[in-house]
């Protein structure tokens, strides 16, 4: 089950702007168990999703006085970072996947609707044909490049390339709505 | 190419936040970025946007990885938190410290502080200058200028201290040109620098800094 995003990380990133290693700590505390499967399904390997997780606490340190709660949650800034350093790590060493650790081998992209329920999101991820649905969240969850889709979802390049590039452009244009 | 041209600019930010945007194309948009406020609006847009898929199950590393993150931070054991604090320059300070010298002459405070500090917001603009006096434990404080505020909101002044929450120091005055002796209720000394967070009307009501940090200054002894 998916679990929202602890909403104590948001004044806990205020007190690590500040400097407070103590509060640093238990903001790795609190929300280390939902970060590393952000890396995790991206990287596929645990050795290299907690190398990444590594990278992005350090980021979330030096950087956390660039947060600011009226433009955003903590939660998504937060896996955010993650998400660009596990994708810098993929970029510099392809990966070897290993499906005995994923998560629960199953494809993420069949939870989006029960994850997002009633959000703006879901609303405009379901206006979304199927192919465009399946090739953003597997693109956005997995960190799949547009050949990796290609094979994933057995279909030529161009064809995802287009789902991808006509599902963006109608979720922009719905959530701006 | 114009990438600032709107639907072209969306398609771009949305593929660099989804990650397909790759290879010498993700490295001209990174850099673009740094010189577009709207390009940065709106990766921040998508990043925001598709954050939500992100939910998972929760599930833990294998092994603690905090040692290995706070060894990589240099926090072994007496070192001076401020000075290792990477953010510092990201603020903005380092113009500070250069210009609090010269802006500091015009005003002499009455006490003989144990040091004077000035602070300035992130554009450089100085907004207080402090004179700490460990002895007496108070401070005086001269409103050089207010940022703008809205009605609600007003500007706490906060005592930085190592390896715990900042402690309040009560709020500023917004009047500019006012000097205003503020005297802590605890021990200054303990202290590792000030700073001055936008808080809610009356200050925070937690106890603890929740608003935007607008400036921050370490003491010269920390």
């Amino acid at each position: 089950m998916s679990a929202p995003f602890p909403e104590q990380a948001q004044p806990l990133l205020a007190q690590v702007a500040l400097g407070n290693r103590d509060a640093f700590r238990q903001l790795y505390e609190l929300t280390v168990a939902h970060l590393f499967p952000v890396a995790l399904r991206i990287l596929k390997q645990r050795d290299k999703a907690e190398e990444a997780l590594q990278d992005a606490y350090i980021q979330i340190w030096n950087k956390a006085s660039e947060f600011h709660a009226e433009r955003g949650t903590a939660g998504a800034w937060m896996s955010t970072i993650v998400r660009y350093r596990a994708l810098d790590a993929v970029r510099r060493k392809p990966r070897e996947i290993n499906l005995e650790e994923l998560p629960d081998g199953a494809d993420p992209a069949d939870d989006i609707g029960r994850l997002l329920s009633g959000s703006d999101l879901q609303l405009c991820m379901d206006d979304l044909n199927d192919e465009q649905r399946r090739a953003i969240a597997l693109a956005y969850i997995e960190g799949l490049s547009h050949s990796e889709l290609s094979e994933r979802l057995t279909s030529p390049l161009g064809t995802v390339k287009s789902w991808i590039r006509r599902g963006l452009q109608a979720l922009r244009e719905c959530l701006s709505r | 190419m114009n990438i600032n041209r709107s639907p072209l600019r969306e398609q771009l930010a949305g593929a660099y936040v989804l990650g397909t945007l790759r290879g010498p194309a993700r490295k001209r948009f990174e850099r673009a970025m740094q010189d577009s406020a709207e390009l940065r609006d709106s990766v921040l847009f998508w990043e925001q946007a598709l954050a939500p898929l992100l939910l998972a199950a929760p599930r833990k590393p294998a092994r603690n990885l905090l040692p290995a993150i706070e060894a990589r931070l240099g926090w072994a054991r007496g070192q001076d938190a401020v000075r290792r604090l990477p953010w510092l320059p990201a603020l903005g300070f380092a113009v500070v410290a250069a210009v609090s010298v010269m802006l500091w002459a015009p005003w002499a405070p009455k006490i003989s502080p144990d040091f004077a500090l000035a602070l300035a917001t992130e554009e450089g603009q100085l907004r207080w200058q402090f004179a700490v006096d460990k002895t007496h434990n108070w401070i005086d404080v001269r409103v050089v200028s207010t940022p703008d505020l809205s009605a609600r909101q007003d500007l706490e002044l906060w005592l930085l201290v190592d390896g715990s929450a900042p402690k309040s120091l009560g709020l500023l005055s917004e009047q500019d040109g006012q000097i205003q002796r503020i005297e802590a209720t605890l021990p200054l000394a303990d202290g590792i620098g000030l700073a001055v967070t936008v808080e809610p009307e009356g200050g925070s009501p937690t106890g603890q800094a929740t608003g935007p940090i607008i400036a921050l200054e370490k003491f010269p002894s920390a």
